[in-house]
């Protein structure tokens, strides 16, 4: 996949991962998270930035020994290419379900709240035509267009936490340590899968112009979509209390439904959904993209256009194999939030283990890109 | 039925891609590549040409494109026909001349023949209405004819003699190829035969009726210079010299239109505009072929990056000043014969933001001016979108007392929001383009009286609702307030796709809508600029943008045109 990868600054970097990271915040993330933890859901997003910023700590060890190489081409360097190609397929084939479950998770919240007769597979289209287009610029494009709408995401998802201030009550956040302190790290450790987006990075190496720049915009981008995820939930749960939060659909939509400024000023949750439009669309998308490069790396393609069209059915096929909202919350967003990060971190980490057991290094196979 | 099968099999099978060059790009560092070759050594000049010749001896049978390219070569370097070239016989030049004008059916070509002081036989050609009558009688035909002016004549070669002693006019030229000589005539020179020369002279006499100077129609301003181009290339290149007095202000003429025989200008800054640009521009207008091309929005069409997207990518403007404060940044001009507007390239949607009289008021005023232009454009873009997902899916949202004058003033309406609200934006346009066209004072007239009535009578006959109007005129109005004409029309094209969104998925739609021409805005470069710099991608940048600052902290030119001098101004610019 040699076309469009195009380059881009760490600022874009850190736009595009924040928007792609905090899109969960749109999601029926934190009332999950909030039914897990309880009032201390806030400190197990913590938590769980904590460990994703060790094991990006890890992986930054194994891209600085194969540096600007494609993460796929350093397990093929390390574990030759048979378990490569099976392991590139796996993580194709994730990047399909993470895809498929975020897709279907922002048509149920659209049905739930805007659309309720619009069918499903309308709203699931309707993205995945826009992911379409997307990925056929590349991925230059999508970094510039994340840069472009970071700006009113950010905007929107201040003014929505600013605006819903009069309804904050913080004794709400008591009992201060939640259901114990050993479920919120237990489940801060297990969610850290929440944060896995920041392994983009190790696909998009190759536009970053550097490893201190992949090293720059990972740690920024974790330390500020951990900010705004804690931030938010602490603050949703010092709206609505630990028992009628982990009850809503989407938290954020909630948020910005209770606001209530003047007679005239009422009702204002159309409005954002421009920033959840926008931002699910950008997540998706993004998926949608490792998984092209995914597969260009492991076929050794360098045209990922006509891949496009089937990509996207796949992604399509998986957004409507769930039943209904329900099986969608406990079994796709399970896997993608909970438990992908044995797939996603671990990996990483035994490959490196490998790497330094039988010295390999970068530049053995990719010697050009090092 | 083959070729929907063709179709099919394009769409599902897998092909390499054609081409992995992103085109054009304007890249850091690229000027001094090209500053290299100019300063190539005459060793290495030598040693290329070396080269050159031993793959030649190799004796390797040649490929046909190589052959094809050396016979190209070949032909460059082998002289002119003998009938292509000036004879020394008046006769025969006569004869060439009249056949290759189309005389006698040219009726309006002139050919004048006469006697030149020193008893030798000449004529001259001209085009009647192209060139000057008075520089013919009183400065080509009175001293040529006058025995006076050849007292001191003595055997010399007659063209240098009347070259050097007898016309006073300040630009002439010998010529000896015909096809130079009938492009200069056609352009209003007087071409000058003498018998027994080999060449003739081409002398400056052009001086065709032309338009004068007056304001700029598309950019008025109230605070700043009030001349606008002309539709005379000639003027235009001076309009912009007086304003630009540097001697490395580089004016080069280019032929366009293989039939027309147009030219057109580019101007630059030499030093400051990017050499890698300057080829580019030169390369894209040079490889245009086609029959007849005039003023700059044809050569645009030629030019652009990508000519299908909506959104222009080259910068139209009326304005001297303008045009020149593009060249100071490092922008290339093109001026067109036949329009008063020049195109500026590269540009930048902020660029196309920002008009003359920003810069010529205090910089409070031109940020906030500069604020409600970007309003306009939301207005423009997004209005009547939004009124339309409002009504049809969004109604929790209009507050209760609104709600009800909305229902009530579209109660009575027949048409679903949506054929309403074509059906006025399409009323809006239609009046815009019969105001255009109407002839002189009617047209805005019209455009009001038919705006009021037609507004006032639709309302009155319950066909669209007052509210719409509202929303339509405040649309209109947003649109006038874009400062670039193409990109408001682009803007007017927008809208409709993002009406029709916004009324078959609401707001939902609309974001959607807005993403994909966010993506296609994204996709877009200007001669390598990417169209959305200095935002998207993030580039150094003087607050110059939305907000503008005081003029004298916009210190450097932007970093996106990688000019080989980036500096506009000294540490301290201002006491």
């Amino acid at each position: 996949m040699d076309s469009n990868e195009g380059k881009f600054s760490v600022f874009e970097t850190v736009c595009f991962i924040v928007t792609i990271i905090i899109s969960k915040l749109f999601f029926t993330d934190i009332s999950r998270l909030v039914r897990e933890t309880g009032t201390a859901a806030w400190q197990s997003t913590f938590i769980s930035c904590i460990v994703s910023l060790f094991f990006f700590y890890i992986v930054l060890f194994l891209m600085k020994k194969f540096p600007g190489q494609h993460v796929y081409e350093i397990y093929e360097s390390v574990l030759g290419k048979p378990i490569a190609v099976i392991l590139g397929l796996l993580f194709f084939s994730y990047a399909i379900f993470y895809a498929g479950t975020n897709l279907r998770e922002f048509a149920e919240i659209m049905k739930a709240y805007s659309f309720p007769f619009t069918p499903l597979y309308l709203t699931i289209t309707c993205v995945l035509i826009v992911t379409a287009i997307f990925n056929y610029f590349g991925i230059e494009c999508m970094v510039r267009v994340s840069v472009i709408f970071f700006v009113p995401i950010a905007i929107g998802v201040v003014l929505i936490l600013a605006l819903a201030a009069p309804t904050y009550d913080a004794y709400l956040l008591r009992p201060f340590w939640g259901y114990g302190m050993t479920n919120t790290v237990f489940t801060g450790i297990l969610r850290s899968s929440a944060y896995s987006e920041i392994l983009a990075l190790t696909v998009i190496i190759k536009s970053l112009q550097g490893f201190k720049n992949f090293k720059k915009a990972g740690f920024l981008s974790l330390a500020l979509s951990g900010i705004v995820l804690m931030i938010s939930m602490m603050l949703y749960i010092m709206s609505f209390g630990y028992t009628l939060g982990q009850e809503k659909l989407s938290a954020f939509f909630e948020l910005s439904r209770i606001i209530y400024i003047s007679r005239f000023f009422q009702r204002v949750e159309s409005v954002f959904l421009f920033i959840w439009v926008i931002s699910s669309v950008i997540t998706v998308a993004a998926a949608v993209y490792i998984a092209l490069s995914t597969y260009c790396k492991v076929f050794r393609l360098k045209n990922h256009r006509p891949l496009i069209y089937p990509v996207e059915f796949l992604v399509f096929t998986v957004a409507i194999l769930p039943d209904n909202v329900m099986q969608l919350m406990d079994i796709n967003i399970q896997i993608t939030r909970k438990y992908s990060l044995f797939l996603l971190y671990l990996v990483p980490v035994l490959v490196l283990i490998i790497s330094a057991v039988f010295k390999k290094k970068g530049g053995s196979v990719s010697g050009k890109d090092a | 039925m083959f070729r929907l099968f063709q179709t099919v099999k394009y769409f599902l099978t897998y092909r390499e891609p054609a081409d992995t060059e992103g085109g054009f790009e304007l890249l850091e560092g690229k000027y001094e590549e090209v500053e290299n070759e100019k300063k190539e050594n005459p060793t290495q000049k030598a040693n290329a040409d070396q080269s050159e010749d031993t793959e030649k001896s190799t004796g390797a049978p040649l490929k046909a494109t190589k052959r094809n390219e050396n016979r190209k070569k070949e032909n460059k370097n082998q002289l002119p026909a003998q009938d292509e070239l000036v004879s020394s016989e008046l006769k025969a030049n006569f004869e060439k001349i009249k056949q290759e004008l189309n005389m006698p059916k040219n009726a309006d070509i002139v050919i004048r023949e006469f006697t030149v002081g020193m008893n030798l036989k000449a004529f001259i050609v001209f085009v009647d209405g192209m060139a000057d009558k008075i520089v013919i009688n009183d400065f080509i035909l009175r001293q040529l004819m006058n025995t006076d002016h050849f007292k001191g004549y003595k055997n010399e070669y007659p063209l240098d003699y009347v070259m050097n002693h007898v016309l006073s006019i300040n630009d002439i030229e010998k010529a000896k190829e015909y096809k130079k000589i009938i492009s200069e005539i056609l352009n209003g020179v007087t071409a000058l035969f003498i018998e027994g020369c080999e060449e003739a002279l081409l002398i400056e006499s052009r001086g065709y009726e032309k338009r004068n100077i007056e304001k700029p129609s598309t950019e008025s301003v109230v605070m700043g210079s009030q001349e606008g181009f002309t539709e005379n290339l000639r003027t235009n290149i001076t309009l912009i010299r007086r304003i630009i007095k540097n001697k490395d202000l580089i004016t080069e003429i280019l032929p366009v239109g293989k039939t027309s025989n147009s030219n057109c200008a580019i101007m630059y800054l030499d030093g400051v505009a990017n050499p890698e640009l300057v080829k580019e521009v030169k390369s894209r207008i040079k490889s245009i072929n086609i029959d007849f091309v005039t003023g700059d929005g044809m050569i645009e069409q030629f030019i652009e990056d990508k000519p299908f997207q909506i959104i222009p990518q080259v910068l139209n403007t009326e304005r001297p000043d303008r045009a020149a404060s593009f060249i100071m940044e490092g922008q290339v001009i093109i001026i067109g014969e036949g329009v008063p507007f020049v195109n500026v390239v590269p540009v930048t949607f902020f660029a196309m933001f920002h008009a003359a009289e920003d810069s010529f008021l205090r910089w409070p005023f031109g940020t906030a001016i500069r604020l409600i232009r970007i309003l306009g454009l939301f207005l423009a873009t997004l209005l009547p979108a939004l009124y339309v997902s409002l009504i049809l899916y969004h109604q929790e949202m209009i507050p209760t007392d609104l709600l009800v004058a909305f229902a009530t003033a579209r109660e009575n309406v027949p048409f679903p929001t949506i054929i309403e609200v074509l059906m006025l934006e399409i009323s809006f346009e239609l009046i815009r383009e019969a105001g255009i066209r109407v002839p002189g004072v009617i047209g805005p007239t019209l455009g009001i009286i038919g705006a009021l009535i037609l507004g006032q009578a639709a309302v009155a006959a319950n066909l669209v609702s007052p509210v719409l109007i509202i929303v339509v005129a405040v649309t209109g109005l947003g649109n006038f307030a874009i400062p670039s004409y193409s990109l408001a029309t682009g803007i007017r094209l927008i809208r409709f796709g993002l009406i029709l969104s916004g009324a078959f998925l609401g707001f939902y739609g609309v974001a959607a809508f807005l993403f994909i021409a966010g993506c296609f805005a994204c996709s877009i470069k200007s001669f390598g600029v990417p169209f959305l710099s200095p935002i998207s991608p993030v580039t150094k940048k003087n607050p110059d943008i939305i907000a503008r600052m005081p003029n004298f902290k916009q210190k450097m030119r932007p970093d996106y045109l990688n000019t080989p001098n980036r500096k506009r101004a000294g540490d301290k610019s201002r006491s």
